[in-house]
C-alpha cells in the first residue's frame, strides 16, 4: 500500500472510506427515510462523496522540492 | 423499341420529383450541406474525422432514396424506427448500416466505445497535479449545462428534451449522444448532429471569446512548472478505480461512461501496449468514423423539417457559447484564488471537448506571450470537465429519465 500511494496513504484511505459512506447514505439509508430527514440524508452523502474524493486529491499533493522526484520515493 | 422512361434509370431523381415540394426542398439543400461538410472537413475549417464521414453520408442519403413498393419511398442504408422484432429483423436483412446502428448505436455502445478511447488519450495525472483548481474550472465550465435547461423549458420544450439539449453545454459529443438517447429518443438525431456542429466551430469560435474576456497581458500569463508533481501510477489507477466506483453506485444509470473512460485511464497507467494501441486506434477511429456516417445517414428531409430543429440549433449555441464564459470566470476565480499566478485562459478547457479546448488555451497563451506553457493545467481542466459533465449527464438522466 505504502509502495503504491506514496507516504500520504492515510488521505487515500480516510477519503475513500467517507466518499464510500457518503454512497452508502445516498443509496441505501436515504431511500428508507421519508421526509425532510431523507433529503438531509441525500444532501449529505452527496456531500460526504465529494469531501471524500477532495480528501483522496489531497494525498497526491507533494511539496515543491519533490516535483519531478519519482512518487513513492522520499 | 419500348420508350426509356429516364426517370425510372435515376430513381433518386424520380422521387425527388415526386416528393412534396417541402421535402424535396430539403433533400436539396441536405444534399449541398452535406458536400459543404465534406469540404470544410477535408480544408481543416471542421472536424475532419467527423464531417467528412457525416457530409457523405448526410448527401448520400438524400440523394439515394427509392421506391420500396407502390406506395412507400425510402432507401437501402438503415431504418432508425424499426423496432417490432419481425419489422427489425426484415431491415436488419436489407439495410446495410441496420447492423451497426441496431447493436451499436441505438443502445449507446458507440458512444462508450469512444469514451474508452477518450480515457486511453487522457493522462489524469494532469488533473491530479491541482485537483481543486481543474475541480473549480470544471465546474464553472458546466454553466451551459445548468442555464440552459431552464432556457429551454422557458421556450417549452418538455424536461427530459430540455435536459438534452442542455447537455450540448458540456461540449462532449458522446456524452450529448448517450444523454438524448436515455432522455429524448426521438430528438437524439438533431441533438446529437448540432453538437458535434457546434463543436466543429468551437474550436474556431472559442479564440474569439478568450480574446474578449482576457486581456492580452493575463493570456501571456507564465506560470511556474517547476513545481509540477510526479503522479505516480499507482496513485492515478487507485484514483480512477475509486472514482468510477462511487459515481457508479452513485449514478449507476451513467456507469457505462464512467466505467469506459476510467477503465481507458487504467489500461493507459498500466501500460499493456496491445491494448492501449487497440482502443486508442482502431476503436476510437472506427467509432468515430461510424458515429459520423451514421449521424450523417440519420439526417434525412424529414428530421429537420421538424420545427424543434430551429429552436434545438438556437439552445445549443446557447450552451457552448454559456459553458465558455462560465469557465473563463472559472479560470478568473482561481486566478484570483491564486494570488494572480494562474492563468486565467485555462478555464476554457474546463469545456470538456477533450483536447481541443486544452489545445485552445495553449495556442492563446502562447500567441500572447511565447514563454506561456499552461497546457499541463489546460489538459487537467479538461479531464476534470469530462468527470463533471458525466456527473451531470448521470443526474439529469436520474431524475428525469
Amino acid at each position: 500500500m505504502k509502495r503504491v500511494l506514496g507516504e500520504r496513504r492515510n488521505y487515500w484511505i480516510a477519503g475513500t472510506a467517507i466518499a464510500f459512506l457518503g454512497a452508502a447514505l445516498v443509496r441505501l439509508i436515504s431511500p428508507e427515510i421519508e421526509g425532510t430527514l431523507g433529503w438531509v440524508t441525500l444532501g449529505g452523502g452527496h456531500f460526504l462523496v465529494i469531501a471524500g474524493l477532495v480528501i483522496i486529491v489531497f494525498g497526491t499533493r507533494r511539496r515543491p522540492e519533490d516535483a519531478f522526484r519519482p512518487a513513492g520515493e522520499t | 423499341m419500348p420508350e426509356i422512361e429516364f426517370l425510372q434509370i435515376f430513381q433518386g431523381l424520380a422521387t425527388l420529383l415526386a416528393a412534396e415540394p417541402v421535402i424535396a426542398l430539403a433533400r436539396v439543400a441536405l444534399i449541398c450541406l452535406g458536400i459543404a461538410f465534406v469540404y470544410l472537413g477535408v480544408k481543416g475549417t471542421l472536424e475532419p474525422l467527423i464531417m467528412i464521414p457525416m457530409g457523405f453520408g448526410m448527401s448520400s442519403v438524400n440523394a439515394g432514396v427509392l421506391a420500396l413498393s407502390a406506395t412507400k419511398t425510402g432507401t437501402l442504408f438503415l431504418d432508425p424506427i424499426a423496432s417490432d422484432p419481425a419489422q427489425l429483423m426484415d431491415a436488419l436483412q436489407i439495410n446495410f448500416l441496420q447492423p451497426i446502428y441496431t447493436f451499436s448505436f441505438s443502445n449507446g455502445l458507440i458512444a462508450v466505445l469512444i469514451f474508452f478511447g477518450i480515457g486511453v488519450l487522457s493522462d489524469i495525472g494532469y488533473m491530479l497535479i491541482s485537483p481543486m483548481r481543474c475541480m473549480i474550472i470544471a465546474i464553472f465550465a458546466e454553466l451551459g449545462t445548468v442555464l440552459t435547461f431552464p432556457i429551454a423549458v422557458a421556450l417549452g420544450l418538455p424536461l427530459n428534451e430540455a435536459a438534452a439539449i442542455a447537455m450540448v453545454g458540456s461540449a462532449d459529443a458522446p456524452m450529448v449522444l448517450y444523454t438524448s438517447l436515455l432522455l429524448a429518443r426521438d430528438l437524439f438525431v438533431p441533438i446529437t448532429i448540432v453538437a458535434y456542429l457546434y463543436l466543429s466551430l468551437a474550436y474556431a469560435g472559442y479564440p474569439y471569446l478568450v480574446r474578449l474576456m482576457v486581456p492580452k497581458r493575463l493570456r501571456g500569463l507564465v506560470m511556474e512548472t517547476k513545481s509540477i508533481p510526479n503522479i505516480s501510477k499507482g496513485e492515478k489507477i487507485t484514483f480512477a478505480v475509486i472514482t468510477s466506483t462511487l459515481l457508479s453506485f452513485l449514478f449507476p444509470v451513467a456507469s457505462p461512461l464512467f466505467m469506459g473512460f476510467f477503465l481507458g485511464i487504467i489500461i493507459r497507467e498500466s501500460g499493456v501496449k496491445p491494448f492501449i494501441e487497440f482502443i486508442g486506434g482502431p476503436v476510437l477511429y472506427g467509432a468515430t468514423f461510424f458515429l459520423g456516417l451514421l449521424l450523417g445517414v440519420l439526417f434525412e428531409a424529414s428530421t429537420i423539417l421538424d420545427p424543434k430543429v430551429i429552436l434545438l440549433l438556437i439552445l445549443g449555441i446557447t450552451a457552448l457559447l454559456l459553458s465558455g464564459i462560465g469557465g473563463i470566470i472559472g479560470g478568473y476565480v482561481v486566478y484570483w484564488m491564486s494570488g494572480k499566478t494562474f492563468n486565467p485562459v485555462i478555464g476554457i478547457a474546463g469545456v470538456s471537448c477533450l483536447p481541443t479546448t486544452a489545445k485552445v488555451a495553449q495556442k492563446e497563451a502562447r500567441a500572447a506571450n511565447k514563454f506561456a506553457i499552461i497546457l499541463p493545467w489546460a489538459m487537467g481542466a479538461s479531464v476534470s470537465g469530462v468527470i463533471t459533465s458525466a456527473i451531470i449527464a448521470g443526474i439529469y438522466v436520474s431524475l428525469l429519465r
